[in-house]
């Protein structure tokens, strides 16, 4: 179970998460909904621990660890994967080698064995053709002028390769055209299990045509508003937040 | 409180006095402060402090004798007539140069081992290239003891000859100073790429001649700087006429107290067009206390040319040492593996066996 109990966040003294509460159980995908600036991206920030953001929280824990108590590497090790709004690049660093690094430090931080580099290719290689990403791009450096849908393929690439358990996927739908957000989805959908957690932020609900949300929040002003099912998301698209908002 | 220059050093005092036993007049010798031109990141004079006594130079040179097609041959050094006081200096101490000829294609590799401490050691090699003829070359300078080595290497280029070259210092303590010489024939070519990690003092001043038309001269480089190494590269690079290309590209990192200086400029004489000259130094400083100059100098009279440069210094990307830990990679490795790139990028279109020197992937 992922538990966020009264969660405020500043950046620069600036407060944008005000107190917000949520729980996501092991097995459940919930959709983060709201407005541009609402604060989405801070949340997925201040789960994956990133410098510069104050926090303070009564609960922020995954499956029974603290995770203000670890360093962002030692929370990717207990499972946490933040896909980003809008990944890094990385020159210099090959796609493989940026992967066989991550995937094998985890492992280091778990007590496993790292993967031999043929045991890694063939993983890397199955992933890479499921998501349908070409070999070539997986020489060139991490994401460096990679457009907008091949960055996102990458991400689902290394959700993939790393098996974590707790995804938190930051508008993974943006920049992707039908057919990528279609394949993207029902991979991601496919990982569906009973001791995974999902929460999907996004700004419009089409990723959710591909995985089925079991509840959807609505974040505005730095909480969590209003909640309710997959209906939730349906009702914002046509209405718009302001509306449903109102009429919650 | 700083000596008058008029008043030697004990090294001045030792070195003069080492220089007039080679019988070698050298009626005095200020070694070069910051206030020296062309000295300003290097002061000579501060870092040889102590005693020096003068003792051959030790260079090793391997890979003809198995060739057959090179041959080696000490001869007198020949000074040009506005050679500096340090440059006389050398002179006198190295008092031959070792002469390489070059034909056919060859792979040598070239030595300057550092005397022991206290010690300062002067040597001279040049390198004449055929027309037509290929040399690889890993030029080296090892040591670690608190002495002084001044080497000059000149390397002369034949018509259509060309030099592959791989810079490596491994250096601490050492003061150097390691001047190397490009005469570039017609159509001739070299590349150079360099790993250096600096020393106590460590400068390296490269002068090109493009002398006649279509030679080409690239100068790639990474400079890693920890502790209180301290590494200043000066390089001149003269466009006497048309139809010649310059590409220079050097990274920098800096942790540390570790001070590095590029001082880069391409000169393009009158006449010189159809010049292509592009100069880019990217540095990175990783602690507080480090210190980076980067100052890349265009110095243009002609028209019909193609000169760039361009030279910026940050820190590590936030975001990317972030987005690496957030994918499971401790900091510290995470750092190690930005750094290791950002330092890879001269190397990248390096020849093969030069990239296996330097441990990539060829
Ligand atoms: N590093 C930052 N410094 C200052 N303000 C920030 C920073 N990051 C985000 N903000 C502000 O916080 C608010 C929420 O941003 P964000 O979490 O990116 O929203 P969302 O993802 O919902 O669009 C916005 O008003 C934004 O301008
Ligand atoms: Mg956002």
């Amino acid at each position: 179970m992922l538990t966020i109990s009264n969660l405020t966040v500043s950046v620069d003294d600036k407060a944008i998460l005000k107190g917000l509460n949520l729980s996501v159980p092991k097995g459940e995908v919930h959709a983060i909904m709201g407005p541009n600036g609402a604060g989405k991206s801070t949340l997925g920030y201040a789960l994956a621990g990133r410098d510069g953001y104050t926090i303070s929280a009564d609960q922020l824990s995954w499956d029974g660890d603290d995770l203000q108590e670890l360093e962002p590497h030692e929370r990717a090790a207990k499972g946490l994967f933040l896909s980003l709004q809008y990944p890094v690049e990385i020159p210099g660093v090959a796609a493989l080698t940026f992967l066989r690094t991550s995937v094998n430090a985890q492992r280091r931080a778990r007590g496993q064995e790292e993967l031999s580099a043929p045991e890694f290719m063939k993983r890397a290689r199955e992933a890479a053709g499921t998501l349908k990403i070409p070999d070539e791009m997986l020489k060139r450096p991490l994401n460096v002028g990679f457009s907008g849908g091949e960055k996102k393929r990458m991400e689902a690439l290394q959700i993939l390769l790393l098996q974590p358990t707790l995804i938190v996927l930051d508008e993974t739908d943006s920049g992707l055209d039908i057919d990528a957000l279609k394949l993207i989805g029902e991979t991601i959908n496919g990982l569906r299990g009973p001791d995974k957690a999902l929460v999907v932020i996004t700004h419009y609900p089409r990723l959710l045509d591909y995985i089925r949300p079991d509840r959807v929040h609505v974040l505005q002003g730095g909480q969590i508003v209003t909640s309710g099912d997959a209906k939730l998301a349906l009702a914002l698209e046509a209405d718009g937040y302001d509306s449903v908002v109102a009429n919650a | 409180m700083t000596a008058h220059p008029s008043t030697p050093t004990t090294a001045e005092a030792d070195l003069l006095a080492a220089a007039s036993k080679t019988g070698v007049a050298l009626p005095t010798l200020s070694l070069p402060t910051r206030r020296t031109p062309g000295w300003k990141y290097a002061d000579l004079r501060k870092a040889l402090s102590g005693h020096l006594q003068a003792v051959p130079a030790t260079i090793e040179i391997q890979g003809i004798e198995t060739q057959g097609q090179a041959t080696v041959e000490p001869q007198a050094i020949a000074l040009e007539p506005e050679a500096t006081d340090l440059a006389r200096l050398h002179a006198a101490l190295a008092q031959v140069e070792q002469r390489i000829e070059i034909e056919g294609e060859q792979e040598l590799s070239l030595t300057f081992a550092a005397p022991d401490d206290q010690q300062v050691a002067c040597g001279q090699v040049r390198v004449r290239i055929a027309p037509g003829a290929n040399l690889r070359i890993r030029e080296r300078y090892q040591g670690d003891s608190d002495s002084f080595l001044a080497t000059q290497v000149i390397y002369e280029l034949g018509e259509g000859a060309r030099l592959e070259r791989v810079i490596d210092d491994r250096l601490d303590g050492v003061v150097l100073w390691a001047r190397v010489q490009f005469a570039l024939g017609a159509k001739a070519a070299t590349e150079s790429f360099g790993r250096m990690t600096g020393s106590r003092l460590a400068r390296h001043d490269w002068r090109v001649d493009h002398r006649a038309a279509g030679s080409f001269a690239r100068f790639h480089g990474a400079l890693d700087l920890a502790g209180s190494q301290h590494a200043n590269i000066r390089l001149q690079v003269h466009h006497h006429v048309a139809g010649c290309e310059t590409q220079e590209l050097f990274k920098t990192t800096a942790n540390d107290r570790g001070h590095a200086a590029f001082e880069g400029c391409v000169h393009v004489a009158p006449g010189a067009v159809q010049t292509v000259a592009e100069q880019a130094h990217h540095g990175l400083l990783l602690s507080e206390n480090a210190e980076i100059n980067a100052l890349p100098e265009l110095e243009i009279f002609a028209d019909d040319v193609i000169c760039a440069h361009g030279a910026t210094c940050g820190a590590l990307d936030e975001q990317a040492l972030f987005y690496a830990q957030a994918r499971g990679i401790p900091e510290a490795e995470a750092r190690t593996m930005l750094t290791a790139a950002f330092l890879s990028e001269p190397f990248d279109e390096a020849p093969p066996w030069i990239r296996q020197h330097f441990g990539f992937e060829a």
